[in-house]
């Protein structure tokens, strides 16, 4: 059986849901909206994770869920957890909502059978130029960076590769911006060491890697960063388009070596043919992607899950391995 | 030259004395301790390149700090925190807070294995899970654990009998457990008053413990990709908490972190 955990409503999770209903797939949604009618406990004894889910007036044990799909909010961004009409909600409440993610997450590391994602995996993208280290160990080029608070620098780094973007070096405020040539407010990175990266010409790919599935869009947008083009008038085309084998392989190996089953891939295939990773995104929303390209990526996922209960779950901890024979 | 650059708060005082030894062993020139405050006042050129990786780090007072693969860090930090943003708004602070961790742990990821502990996203240091991550790394690991339990309703799923509330792991606690007739809690059987210490440096594992133990305690550190690491256990040799940050008592075990030490830094 497959757990969904997190909003139904919102657009990835909700199409999950509608293909392990198309499917036919028995699973559960345990909605994060309605925590306050849930109760979850388990524990490590004799060196396996045991638990139990009270959800819909009824006993889950969890060892049945041998799929978890996790988009879990931050419980204080919540609509329950804000002030309605004037009132503010139980602190008692909001403690105990904070218990139960927490808890939750600490079931998701620690669970039998596949989770996508576990948490600490997900975590590699908090660090940009960290996650990068790891990109290039798969083979990708990544693009020339520096992270500076010496305007001097970033001169510099802008007289030798010519046209320049910044971002952030975390996963906070992830925009990715032109640096201008000329601004006179460089010297505002004294502040903060911030993230400068050569810009890569060439055509935008989303890979969305599913365990071993790979679904590639092209992305046709003369925006820098084209998740904000429409904010600054650009149109964004995207449509489904193959992959080169190798470099297919590559996204499947990168996005296992980060201990990851799902992750979104920013690739850019330059007009030389070389190809650049940018990042790879460990939540993936993949909804704007499907719906666009009528990639069935949501069934792919669901297959996924369901294939954890081919998993050999004497395992514990981890993504565990499957079963011989 | 500096040798061993160690990162530690000014009041660390495992930091203090292992700089103390290193410096007695090799100069004072080889050891650098550096804090969390200097480290972010420093000038940054952190770059990432088809030649590698680098950082150029100069401190206020013109030292420069090692480059990756000139020294071994003995990184004693489990977060930073931006001072010059001490008076912005919460978001302002939480970014430039994200954002310097994000550096420092990149950073510290290109020493590769001479960053003791090799930083983790999530974890400056390394390794720093959540109390039931470690228990089952442990039971992994082939320790025998506490039966370790969370409950989001001790009405609905009470402890098991002789079992007690482990107001020790998490920082959320009901204000009004001790009057609720349904709380929430982390549980275990009774902690015992008299802890073992076990050592994890490398491959030396340091502790009065038979070689099952031993040899766990090595596997513990593989698992959570850590080369430093503290085990607690109880009389019985069953695992209670690890930490991958210890201070460390003056003699044999500060002894062996500094001969630790000196080992990462033959072993580029």
């Amino acid at each position: 059986m497959i757990l969904f955990v997190g909003i139904p409503s919102e657009a990835p999770l909700a199409l999950a849901i509608e293909s392990a209903e198309r499917e036919a797939v028995p699973h559960l949604v345990l909605s994060q909206r309605r925590w306050m009618f849930c109760e979850l406990a388990f524990g490590v004894g004799a060196g396996r994770p045991q638990g139990a889910l009270w959800l819909n007036e009824k006993l889950w044990p969890l060892e049945a869920f041998t799929g978890i799909y996790a988009r879990m909010m931050e419980p204080s961004t919540l609509p329950e957890s804000q002030r309605r009409a004037g009132v503010l909600p139980d602190p008692r409440q909001l403690t105990r909502l904070a218990f139960l993610y927490e808890i939750l997450n600490d079931w998701l590391e620690i669970a039998p059978g596949r989770v996508v994602n576990r948490p600490l995996a997900m975590a590699s993208n908090a660090s940009k130029p960290y996650q990068a280290q790891l990109i290039t160990r798969s083979g990708f080029a990544t693009p020339p960076t520096l992270i500076t608070n010496d305007p001097e620098q970033v001169r510099a780094f802008q007289a030798q590769h010519g046209r320049v973007v910044y971002k952030s070096i975390s996963s906070v405020r992830s925009i990715v911006m032109e640096l201008c040539s000329g601004r006179d407010d460089l010297e505002r990175v004294r502040r903060l060491p911030t993230q400068f990266q050569a810009f890569i010409p060439g055509q935008n790919v989303r890979v969305h890697v599913v365990g071993e599935e790979v679904f590639p869009t092209l992305v046709e947008s003369e925006a820098v960063d084209y998740r904000y083009g429409g904010r600054e008038g650009f149109e964004t085309d995207l449509r489904a388009e193959a992959l080169p084998p190798e470099v297919a392989e590559r996204c499947v190996a990168l996005t296992a070596a980060l201990g990851l089953s799902f992750a979104g891939i920013d690739l850019k295939r330059t007009p030389d043919g070389e190809w650049y990773c940018f990042e790879v995104n460990t939540s993936p929303g993949y909804s704007y992607f499907q719906q666009a390209t009528g990639q069935a990526i949501s069934d792919a996922l669901v297959r996924h899950l369901v294939e954890g209960a081919d998993l050999d779950h004497g395992s514990s901890h981890g993504a565990g391995r499957r079963k011989s024979g | 030259m500096t040798k061993f650059l160690i990162l530690a708060s000014p009041s660390d005082e495992t930091a203090l004395r292992t700089g103390l030894l290193l410096s007695r062993r090799h100069g004072p020139d080889a050891v650098a301790i550096r804090t969390p405050d200097e480290l972010l006042l420093a000038t940054w050129e952190h770059r990432l390149s088809a030649e590698g990786v680098g950082a150029r780090v100069v401190m206020h007072d013109g030292t420069r700090l090692p480059e990756p693969g000139e020294a071994v860090v003995l990184n004693r930090l489990t977060s930073v925190e931006p001072l010059q943003f001490a008076g912005a708004p919460a978001a302002d602070q939480n970014y430039a807070t994200m954002e310097s961790l994000a550096l420092v742990v990149s950073w510290l990821f290109a020493f590769g294995p001479r960053a003791v502990n090799p930083p983790a996203p999530a974890a400056l240091c390394g390794g720093v899970y959540r109390p039931m991550v470690w228990q089952a790394l442990a039971a992994r690991a082939g320790f025998a654990t506490l039966e370790l339990s969370a409950s989001s309703s001790t009405r609905r799923f009470p402890a098991p009998p002789g079992h007690a509330a482990r107001e020790d792991i998490d920082r959320l606690r009901d204000p009004h457990a001790h009057m609720a007739i349904n709380t929430f809690q982390w549980r275990s059987q009774p902690l015992p008053d008299r802890r073992r210490p076990v050592f994890v440096m490398g491959e030396r594992v340091l502790g009065d413990v038979p070689a099952t133990t031993a040899r766990a305690s090595a596997r513990l550190a593989e698992l959570a990709g850590v080369s430093l690491l503290k085990i607690e256990l109880d009389e019985h040799g069953a695992f209670l908490a690890a930490d991958p940050c210890p201070a460390l008592p003056p003699g044999a075990a500060l002894t062996a972190l500094a001969e630790f030490l000196e080992s990462r830094l033959e072993a580029a």
